[in-house]
């Protein structure tokens, strides 16, 4: 572990840049946001061009927060792009190490364990970076930021804080460089893994740089916020154990859907939103195999009425059947719901059990329960071929229904 | 040292498209170009059709760019659509790459 080297990668304002070389323009010189201009002032800035960073406009605000700049850009998003893209930079990627050597961090940012690959190169960790870096920019005209450092954590953290300042774009930090570059580091919140919260009380206890915490009593850090004390005390440290060839993989042990209602919804309107995403989830349920045994339901209020509920209920039997969700999903609203106008929905299925062997119920009809499991097998196959509107209830034709915008959407962007 | 390793640095997967579209990426790169098969072999896949007499054969076959291995045995062999049918799928004869008769020893001598 000790001669390691980890690369991470993260491409600098990732969906306002692909916006950018669209419209043939420069990406770090161009004025430009990314954001949905169809919906209300308060709806998210999803990205913002890097010229734009520099003149002080938030990275992260709503329409309404936007100063008013002349001449700038509106993009409408396109999230179906963003991810192709982001899957075609991965690809470029695995072009120079193998897939057990890369860890994929969010969609514009991946780990590299470049280490065992420097022999086969014949380079410097700076110099593989720079091809890379330079074949991103060649094939998709992006530009991309880089942390080279001797782990995980190092390699972050240079590139979160010095990496964008520096004229290539990348930064490299060694053991060595930790009582220089690390332990300025202020305030404590710029250093990875560290909080808003977590901030707030180590201020309290009178640390307000990385090299406070690394000079701190690591006991009385464990004290006080324990298994994460002692790893908040490792980091400022430069230490990081993890090695990106151990894939962690969370258990499935959840599926769950939310959204955020475009208006007030009536009580009685609500039961065709329950049904649609009950059948959007439940196609997602079919596909990794599992039958669900505890459904929950969750509900908030409009502002004006404020509230909500959260409720969950066991299913007699493990299923994938919509019908037998639904039921479970109509009861939970049927019981708690009161009749207040609604703005948020979320589902979502638990204590998910692997297909296969069954208890037969005598409450239930096997066949027709199979048959119609069978019958819903079907329609994913011709959705997964012909596209999610292929098919739909047809309610989704109705002034209430949110399936079809919502099948235009990845991630409650325009897809 | 009680680290958490990789857990800490699990990605925050807001996105569950992306993986979709991260498969179907890496399906297609690992994707190989359809091997070419020498004249001996042609000759020797021709051989084992023409006398294969109800034998269970392992066959190497090419489908969408990966290679796949199975045992079966021939049910019917259709010369005018070249398929080569099993008994409850068919493969075209042109994507055979090899066919071995495991009780075919001459070959080896």
């Amino acid at each position: 572990m000790k001669n390691n080297v980890v690369a991470v990668i993260d491409m600098k304002a990732f969906y306002a840049s692909i916006e950018c070389v669209e419209r043939g323009l420069d990406p770090m010189k161009a004025l430009l946001v990314v954001t949905d201009t169809t919906r209300k002032e308060s709806t998210i800035v999803l990205s913002v061009s890097s010229a734009l960073k520099k003149m002080g406009v938030p990275s992260r605000c709503r329409r309404r927060d936007l100063p008013n700049i002349d001449g700038m850009i509106y993009a409408i998003p396109q999230m179906e792009k963003y991810v192709k893209k982001s899957a075609e930079i991965v690809s470029i990627f695995l072009d120079f190490v193998g897939q057990d050597d890369l860890h994929i961090y969010s969609i514009d940012e991946s780990f590299l364990n470049l280490g065992p690959y420097l022999k086969l190169y014949k380079c410097t960790p700076h110099e593989l970076v720079t091809r890379i870096l330079n074949k991103i920019k060649d094939q998709t005209g992006l530009i991309a930021t880089c942390g080279i450092g001797p782990n995980m954590f190092l390699a972050k953290v240079a590139d979160d804080n010095e990496a964008k300042n520096n004229k290539d774009f990348i930064a490299e930090w060694n053991y060595e460089d930790v009582p220089t570059k690390l332990w300025p580091l202020k305030p404590i919140d710029k250093m990875w893994g560290v909080s808003d919260g977590y901030s707030k009380r180590l201020n309290e206890m009178g640390i307000y740089s990385v090299g406070d915490l690394a000079t701190y009593d690591k006991e009385l850090l464990i004290d006080k916020f324990g298994i994460l004390g002692e790893e908040l005390y490792e980091h400022a440290n430069g230490r990081d154990e993890a090695n990106i060839r151990d894939k962690y993989l969370p258990l499935n042990k959840g599926l769950s859907l939310g959204q955020v209602l475009m208006r007030d919804y009536k009580k009685e309107e609500l039961p065709l939103i329950l049904k649609e995403m009950c059948d959007e989830l439940t196609i997602r349920l079919r596909k990794i195999h599992k039958n669900c045994n505890c459904v929950h339901l969750g509900i908030g209020y409009a502002l004006s009425a404020d509230g909500g509920f959260f409720h969950q209920c066991e299913l007699l039997t493990p299923t994938s059947v919509n019908s037998e969700l639904l039921k479970s999903i109509m009861y939970l609203f049927n019981t708690y719901c009161e009749d207040k106008p609604i703005r948020r929905v979320c589902i979502s299925y638990t204590n998910l059990k692997d297909k296969g062997t069954e208890q037969l119920s005598l409450f239930m009809d096997a066949k027709s329960l199979d048959d119609e499991e069978e019958m819903y097998k079907t329609l994913d196959e011709v959705m997964n071929k012909f596209g999610k509107n292929s098919v739909t209830r047809t309610s989704a034709l109705t002034k209430s229904s949110t399936i079809k915008a919502r099948h235009n959407q990845i991630g409650g962007h325009r897809k | 040292m009680s680290d958490r390793g990789m857990k800490k640095w699990l990605p925050f997967a807001s996105l569950v498209e992306q993986n979709e579209y991260l498969e179907q990426m890496i399906y297609e790169k690992n994707k190989i170009k359809k091997p070419q098969v020498s004249i001996e072999q042609a000759r020797k896949i021709d051989l084992i059709l023409k006398e294969h007499q109800d034998l269970t054969l392992n066959f190497k076959i090419y489908l969408d760019g990966y290679l796949y291995q199975f045992a079966g045995k021939i049910v019917k062999i259709d010369l005018n659509k070249h398929l080569i049918f099993f008994k409850d799928f068919y493969v075209p004869i042109k994507d055979v790459i090899d066919i071995d008769d495991p009780n075919d020893f001459s070959d080896i001598c």
